[in-house]
């Protein structure tokens, strides 16, 4: 036996709380060079420079992925949620700091990127980002002080790996899978399997 | 494959793909165990990616030598496979230790590897290289700043730095041990071995020191025979064994 497996049997029924001495950073992932970034996930770090790296690693090799935004979870600040698309309203203005905003298209949808607005607090913040960018397209808004947003384009540290990444892709059951599998399985055996993974997992 | 394993640039080559190879293998038993999800995922990440460059350099030597690169990476006799102690030596588990280990590793690797891309006038095994780089300075900066964050961490978790440190450090400087077979080292091309340890330890210092950590490395003398010449560990041999397996198996099998 392995030590590996040693490892875990020792282990059984003691596994580490939680994640202790970490905050919470949400990702957008950027997955073409013009596309907008859009909501990804969460997750927990001790420190901006290791929230940056772990962005990339957890979310940044799913698919190719060009850039990543993150924030700390405490600079998020979202608007009501409607059930319908918001109105524009008419909070104009351009005076204060600048905030991202982000636009939620419908309930259950992700977050994204749809530009920045100008404001002295963050409920005008969301009034000027609700003027500025609903045009009855989002149900609600979250906006994040600019100036607490980290990017990385990849070029200081790499995301998308240069090495072969293919494998990566869910590139579904080709030919070439179908092969390989009814080599070892007949036909009628292969199509049940793949027909209960497809509705497992997708 | 003799003829490989007689050529000093392949075997050097061979011994850089060896220790990518035995790195990402060792480091992939921490998946699932790493101390927080989102480290045991990058740490599982740059595994695959120390995998994935060791196939790049056995497929540039498998293109040289008209060999498939599974085949000079899992059907070699213990003896021809020219890693260093330090990337089979075991952690324990012990995520200290494991941190320190693939640090020092990746700080050498990235000199390595460059130094490699200019070292023939070779176009593929620089673009190869080349590719190699980025993702080696990736590991080497996530490795530092967990070095770093967890030496100022606390008195347990810089101990635990410290004390893994003590531990392997006295074994470090045999990566720069010739390898090969070959009874006169000094004319290989890993001529410039002492310029190498210097460039790296000087690299390992300056992340020490901001640690507030204490190391000292020394290069070991050339009549000093480990992994690199060979004179393999019995672990390594355990590992092998382990690695090889499915191999053993079903030769040839492909996925």
């Amino acid at each position: 036996m392995s030590k590996i497996r040693e490892q875990l049997i020792q282990h059984e029924g003691q596994l580490p709380p939680g994640t202790p001495d970490t905050d919470h950073w949400i990702v957008y992932t950027q997955k073409k060079t013009e596309a907008p970034f859009k909501w990804a996930g969460s997750l927990n770090a001790p420190d901006t420079e290791l929230a940056v790296q772990f962005a990339g690693e957890h979310y940044g090799l799913d698919e190719v992925c060009t850039s990543i935004l993150t924030h700390h979870g405490s600079f998020a600040h979202d608007g009501p949620c409607g059930i319908e698309p918001l109105q524009p309203g008419d909070a104009v203005g351009d005076d204060g700091s600048s905030w991202c905003a982000f636009g939620l298209p419908r309930r259950g949808g992700n977050l994204t990127l749809v530009g920045t607005v100008n404001a002295p607090d963050v409920d005008t913040a969301i009034a000027r980002a609700t003027c500025q960018y609903a045009n009855g397209k989002f149900v609600q808004f979250r906006v994040v002080p600019e100036e607490k947003i980290v990017i990385s384009d990849g070029k200081g540290s790499l995301i998308w790996r240069l090495h072969d990444m293919t494998y990566k892709f869910a590139r579904g059951y080709s030919k070439d899978v179908r092969e390989k599998w009814t080599r070892i399985r007949d036909e009628e055996k292969y199509e049940d399997y793949r027909k209960e993974d497809i509705h497992k997992h997708f | 494959m003799e003829s490989m394993l007689s050529n000093p640039l392949a075997v050097r080559i061979l011994s850089h793909a060896d220790d990518k190879l035995m790195l990402g293998h060792v480091q992939s038993d921490w998946t699932g165990l790493g101390p927080i999800l989102e480290e045991d995922i990058a740490s599982s990440a740059m595994a695959q990616d120390d995998l994935s460059h060791a196939l790049t350099l056995y497929q540039y030597l498998g293109d040289r030598y008209d060999l498939d690169p599974d085949v000079i990476a899992f059907e070699r006799s213990a003896e021809n496979y020219f890693c260093c102690d330090l990337v089979t030596q075991s952690d324990e588990f012990d995520w200290a230790g494991s941190v320190v280990k693939r640090w020092l590793m990746a700080t050498y690797m990235l000199i390595v590897i460059a130094d490699l891309s200019k070292a023939d006038d070779d176009s593929d095994l620089g673009a190869r290289c080349d590719r190699i780089l980025p993702e080696q300075e990736l590991q080497v900066l996530h490795l530092q700043r967990w070095i770093i964050r967890l030496s100022n961490a606390g008195d347990e978790a810089r101990e635990r730095m410290q004390l893994a440190l003590d531990r392997i450090a006295p074994l470090a400087g045999m990566v720069v041990e010739m390898p090969g077979h070959g009874p006169s080292p000094q004319e290989s091309c890993l001529i410039r071995r002492e310029e190498i340890f210097r460039e790296w330890t000087a690299g390992l210092h300056e992340t020490i020191k901001q640690a507030g950590l204490n190391a000292t490395f020394s290069l070991p003398e050339q009549t000093q025979l480990g992994g690199r010449r060979s004179r393999h560990a019995d672990h390594f041999k355990e590992q092998l064994v382990e690695m090889t397996e499915v191999r053993r198996v079903d030769p040839g099998a492909s996925w």
